[in-house]
């Protein structure tokens, strides 16, 4: 026996060792599938099966209880073209993501700078105001039909009882949208957590320098507070557009839609193209472009952040 | 052995574990019902044939799940009546579901493949239409229990589409439309009740003076809201009071043709539009949150006037029965071109069964058992509503509550009689005709235009839906 033998014993036992590994990489895939799998199939039933069941669906005219007729764009064409409450439904919408989701944002911010005050009881403050957050729609939105009806509610009582008009809060064209938005401001308790977990991580060191420099308590909110607080705004902005373009519950409970479709947001009209009119195949198509919409409008805040945004060093 | 038990093994059988359960629970259940109902095809020819191969059997499952939109009492009494020894006696075993539903929640459950065994209230024709629900013409006319002849002729042939048969008149069924006045607040305005209004422009007289304001001008009681119960609803089940008010047919199922901009609708728009800027659409629209419509108002006499059905006497004897003794029902007021004209119109419910429920004979049978003169006397005593029966109609006890006469012999004494139209578009003509009809009294659209919108978007959608 010479070198080669040596060599060639060699270089089966590297390949017996490879396959070895090879193996036992193989098996410890396969018993990462087998944990990862529960997950797996739930996602591809209930996330990616719809998701690309919508988009057929949306090129079809389906009612749910027939066959679904291929009609290509025909939805498309129809919801960009000729369908009037388009307009009004994008419009209704658009203004709730201008007026309502900015509101709501500085609303949080400003409770999230007074709850990060050293007062007495902080922490009673800060539970107070996150309630809203945690209490459900469906709970909240009577009370608040009682708070703000025109016959009995809590407000307008009062001003019935001091010989005053009444405010048709819910029931006014005019007043039905900046009321949702007043009372979207109030739930707010998710973005005012975030923002306190922000105004904690601005450096006291800052503000100590900044107070030496002669720099006032506004001049400290403007300078440090604010910038340094714009990489939690910018989460908080991104997500409520997102949910400011599904906004639902609260209109469908309060409002639905009304009065003279002045609260028809583009979801409640998803909602009753599919299962009042039983256009399934026209609201999968009005669900693809509210995708689009979304993710263009989160794109653009995200591309404009870069001049907005300060990230600490 | 131990390498079995290992914390890694043991979330590793789980998961396989529970990945086999998953892939089971999607496995479609087995169906209870006979394998020739389930396959009933859309086409209407195929699904009479296969309905005709379905014998009317007592139910072999033992739950039979009923789905209806009433709320209110019926939420209790659906159960009560299935305690009843006559149920148990007809359904021998069965669990009775009753349960309050939504046409949306009903569609959503024929999306998931398991929808009720029967439903009631829902938007039938567009269900029918779309052939979602079973003929049951053939277990109609081998019914034992249900007599054909005994069937007010109009409900049954309501219960049609295209000439099938698909729902089972139930429930209730009878006069839509009167004008209900409380003399007791006409009284203190000083209206003479002996004469009630004949036409709209009387009724708006009236309405002058039984509204108030208060001195800040908020509304405090309203006289007459002309969109209120039966003034501003459209159903598949209920009519559309412009129609029995102005005398037109809207829809001919044949052709598929609607007539929406009739100058009638006009004129009503214009009548609603005089009296909504008298007492302000905000003003309305507040009120309507806080008493919503169908009695609230009526009962909490806020309200001195609306148009109504019948089933309001027996209700507002039940749930407000101070206020009940002081109503007065009276005919539908007309345009002054049909002053005198006496105009009713005939409508109610049926028992539908969707095509894909698993225990349709249950569900037929409820339908039948709804049928018996014990469940429509039951029905009457609890709620006053009346039944789709020629005999029940004689033999009823009409003075039993305040006001349901008048209604009892309008369906003899009408000038003209209509039946509901048989529209499977109910849902969306409503929703539209609400947006239309607010733009037209808030002076955004003339009644003209809303007429003609009405027209053409109605129109265009059943066209696209039906006809393509």
């Amino acid at each position: 026996m010479a070198r080669t033998d040596h060599l060639w014993w060699g270089r089966k036992r590297t390949a017996a060792v490879g396959a070895r590994r090879r193996a036992a990489s193989c098996r410890a895939l396969g018993r990462g599938l087998v944990f990862v799998l529960p997950w797996m199939l739930g996602f591809l039933a209930w996330t990616v099966y719809p998701v690309c069941a919508s988009l057929y669906y949306s090129l079809t005219r389906y009612d749910v209880v027939r066959s679904p007729v291929f009609i290509g764009l025909s939805n498309y064409e129809e919801l960009f073209l000729r369908d009037e409450m388009m307009r009004i439904v994008t419009a209704n919408t658009f203004w709730w993501a201008l007026v309502a989701v900015p509101s709501g944002l500085v609303t949080a911010f400003l409770l999230a700078n007074l709850l990060n005050t050293r007062v007495r009881w902080r922490s009673v403050f800060r539970a107070v105001f996150f309630v809203p957050a945690v209490v459900p729609a469906m709970v909240s939105a009577p009370v608040w039909n009682w708070l703000l009806n025109t016959q009995y509610g809590l407000i307008n009582s009062l001003l019935s009882y001091y010989g005053l008009k009444v405010v048709p809060f819910l029931s006014s064209p005019a007043l039905a949208k900046p009321t949702l938005a007043l009372i979207h401001c109030w739930a707010q308790g998710h973005a005012v957590v975030i923002f306190l977990a922000a105004l904690q991580d601005v450096p006291a060191s800052l503000y100590e320098a900044a107070l030496a420099d002669g720099a006032n308590a506004w001049q400290r909110f403007r300078h440090i507070t604010v910038p340094l607080c714009t990489p939690a705004a910018l989460f908080v902005l991104i997500t409520g557009l997102i949910g400011a373009f599904q906004q639902f519950t609260f209109v469908w409970m309060l409002t639905r839609g009304g009065p003279m479709k002045s609260t028809e947001f583009y979801s409640v009209y998803l909602y009753r193209n599919a299962f009042v009119f039983m256009k399934m195949g026209y609201a999968c198509a009005l669900a693809w472009i509210l995708f689009i919409i979304v993710l263009g409008v989160s794109m653009l805040v995200y591309r404009s952040s870069g001049r907005w945004v300060h990230y600490a060093a | 052995m131990e390498r079995m038990f290992t914390r890694r093994a043991i979330i590793h059988r789980a998961c396989l574990l529970a990945t086999v359960n998953a892939v089971a629970g999607c496995a479609k259940p087995a169906q209870e019902k006979t394998p020739t109902s389930t396959t009933a095809a859309t086409s209407e020819q195929t699904q009479a044939t296969v309905a005709a191969t379905v014998e009317p059997a007592p139910p072999a499952a033992t739950t039979v799940r009923w789905w209806h939109g009433w709320g209110g009492r019926w939420v209790q009494l659906g159960q009560e009546i299935a305690d009843t020894e006559q149920f148990k006696e007809f359904l021998p075993g069965v669990k009775f579901d009753s349960y309050g539903a939504n046409s949306e929640k009903l569609l959503t459950s024929m999306a998931g493949g398991d929808p009720p065994d029967a439903f009631s209230q829902m938007d039938y024709y567009n269900f029918m239409a779309r052939g979602a629900v079973l003929d049951v013409g053939e277990w109609l006319a081998s019914s034992t229990t249900i007599d054909l002849d005994d069937i007010v002729e109009v409900r049954l042939e309501a219960g049609k589409w295209k000439g099938i048969q698909y729902g089972v008149p139930a429930m209730e069924a009878g006069c839509r439309f009167g004008l209900v006045i409380n003399t007791r607040m006409a009284g203190e305005a000083g209206l003479d009740v002996a004469s009630p209004p004949l036409t709209w422009d009387e009724v708006f007289e009236w309405h002058l003076k039984l509204t108030k304001f208060d001195s800040a001008g908020n509304l405090k009681v309203i006289g007459f809201d002309p969109l209120d119960a039966m003034g501003g609803w459209w159903s598949a089940y209920d009519g559309w009071m412009p129609c029995t008010c102005w005398g037109w047919d809207y829809f001919d199922v044949a052709t598929g043709t609607y007539s929406l901009d009739h100058p009638g609708l006009v004129e009503w728009l214009k009548t609603v539009k005089r009296f909504y800027e008298h007492l302000g659409p905000d003003n309305v629209a507040s009120y309507r949150q806080s008493f919503t419509r169908w009695g609230g108002s009526v009962n909490s006499e806020v309200q001195a006037m609306q148009i109504e059905g019948y089933w309001m006497c027996g209700e507002t004897a039940h749930e407000a029965p101070q206020v009940s003794e002081a109503l007065l029902t009276t005919w539908l007021p007309m345009p002054d071109s049909r002053r005198g004209k006496k105009a009713q119109c005939y409508g109610g419910h049926f028992v539908c069964i969707p095509r894909e429920a698993r225990n349709p004979q249950g569900g037929f049978r409820w339908a039948e058992f709804l049928n018996t003169d014990f469940a429509r006397d039951w029905v009457y005593d609890r709620l006053g509503w009346l039944a789709p029966s020629k005999s029940f109609n004689k033999r009823v006890d009409a003075d039993k509550y305040p006001g349901l006469r008048f209604y009892v012999d309008s369906l003899f004494q009408a000038d003209e009689l209509t039946a509901v139209e048989t529209d499977p578009l109910c849902e969306y003509e409503y929703s539209q005709y609400g947006k239309l009809r607010e733009e037209v009294y808030r002076g955004k659209r003339t009644a003209e235009e809303a007429a003609s919108e009405l027209q053409r978007l109605t129109q265009k959608e059943f066209d696209s839906t039906f006809k393509l």
